[in-house]
Formats: structure tokens, C-alpha cells, sequence
């Protein structure tokens, strides 16, 4: 397995981890909430770097016919992208903890607070159909890592080795 | 070079979606930016508790049970064309 992969899957991995803690601000607590999603950005920009050949070559060829599933997947990422931003702009109109922490002031207004719930809920939907388009792609991956260590008993042996020495 | 290009692009492009947003949400609710008070800790908009601790993560659980039902009337839908 490429070390391309094995990045894209352990980052994927532990960006969904963090973005389930990120859903439930009443067990982390709101300053976790707000500083870990700010963080999450941060991994989201990695992923589309990681995926940047994919997003080009799709973005030039979005109209060739033959392409319905990955013109499917293509949309719904745009459809991820944009409630992310959501997600971000109305959680920064609303924060009680990042944008204080910055000495800065926000205006009120309600509409952001609504947006924040249904954006968020909207992305559990839209990442629930996210696995499911690339579960094969995450299952091989996650197969083949796994696959590489079990065959792999020399290593094991040696580090065993190493220890023994120790 | 062109790691920064395209972080540029992706930062672009997000600065101009999310603006859009700000706009349409500023035109659509101007009696909605007031400036009510705040204490620095609690602003008046949040309306749940959110003091973080051990207990059922019941965000965990909801989010877990979208994403399911995304997944399977995907995979429903999918089968049923299918046939």
C-alpha cells in the first residue's frame, strides 16, 4: 500500500473521530467544541490536498458523459464543502469561546444558532452518504494496512529481538 | 509552490461561499443584528447546556444513527433502482 494511502486513511480515520466528539459539545464542553473544529478545518484543508488530482481532474471533465457515480460523489463534496463552511461561519457568529478568546465581539443574531443546528445535522446525512460511497475504498485500505503487518512476521520478530536484548 | 496555490484556491473559494452566506443572513434578518447583552460567558443564542463532562454522548449516538440512515436508504434506493 502506497504511503499516500495509509496517510489519507489514518488522517480520514482520526478527522472522524474528532468530528464525532465535535458533535456533541454537551460531553467535550464548548471550548474543546469550538478549538477542535477550528482545528478540523485544518484537517479537511489536508484531505482536499491529499484528494487535489481527483478534484481537478473531475472539475475538467464534470460534463463527459459516463461519469454518474463520480459526478455523484463530485456534487455531494461540493454539498460537504459548502454546509462546512456553514458550519464554520455560523459556529464563528455564535462562538462563546474562540472569538472572545481574541477579544472580539460579535453581533447577535439568531438566525446564526438555527443555521449551526440544521448545517450540522445536514453534514451527518451528507457524511453518512460519504462512507458509504468510498466504504469499499475504506474497507480494502483498511484491509491491505492490516494485511502488510500481520505478513509481515519478520519485523515482528526482530523487534521482538530487540527486546529481548534489551 | 503548489501546495500553497491550491490552499489559496481552497481558502478563496470558502471566503467567497461563506461570504455569500454572511450577506444573505445579514439581508435576510436585520432586526436580528442588535447587540442584546452579553457576559462574556454565556451568549443569549446558545439556549443548551454545554458544560462538557462524562455522561451519555448522546451527540455521538445522534450523529452515529444520521449517518446510518443516510447509509441505508442510500443503499436502499440504490438496490431498489437496481432490480
Amino acid at each position: 500500500m502506497s504511503n499516500q494511502n495509509r496517510t489519507k486513511l489514518i488522517l480520514d480515520i482520526s478527522t472522524f473521530a474528532a468530528l464525532l466528539l465535535v458533535m456533541d459539545p454537551r460531553t467535550s464542553g464548548i471550548a474543546v467544541h469550538e478549538w477542535l473544529a477550528i482545528a478540523l478545518s485544518g484537517a479537511v484543508i489536508v484531505h482536499l490536498l491529499l484528494n487535489w488530482n481527483w478534484i481537478a481532474e473531475l472539475t475538467r471533465r464534470i460534463f463527459t458523459k459516463g461519469l454518474n457515480g463520480s459526478r455523484t460523489n463530485y456534487i455531494l463534496n461540493w454539498l460537504m464543502f459548502i454546509d462546512g463552511i456553514l458550519i464554520m461561519l455560523s459556529g464563528i457568529m455564535i462562538s462563546e469561546s474562540v472569538i472572545p478568546a481574541f477579544g472580539l465581539s460579535l453581533p447577535m443574531n439568531f438566525t446564526w444558532r438555527g443555521l449551526h443546528d440544521m448545517s450540522a445535522n445536514i453534514a451527518m446525512l451528507l457524511m453518512g452518504l460519504h462512507i458509504t460511497l468510498h466504504w469499499n475504498w475504506i474497507v480494502s485500505t483498511f484491509g491491505r494496512l492490516f494485511r502488510r503487518r500481520v505478513s509481515n512476521p519478520a519485523a515482528s520478530l526482530s523487534i521482538n529481538g530487540k527486546d529481548a536484548q534489551a | 509552490m503548489s501546495t500553497l496555490y491550491r490552499i489559496f484556491i481552497i481558502l478563496v473559494v470558502a471566503l467567497i461561499v461563506g461570504g455569500l452566506m454572511y450577506a444573505a443572513v445579514g439581508s435576510g434578518s436585520p432586526a436580528g443584528q442588535s447587540r442584546p447583552e452579553f457576559d462574556g460567558q454565556r451568549r443569549p443564542e446558545g439556549g443548551e447546556e454545554r458544560e462538557g463532562g462524562v455522561g451519555l454522548p448522546f451527540g455521538i449516538v445522534k450523529s452515529l444513527g444520521i449517518m446510518s440512515v443516510a447509509s441505508g436508504v442510500y443503499l436502499a434506493v440504490g438496490r431498489l433502482s437496481a432490480r
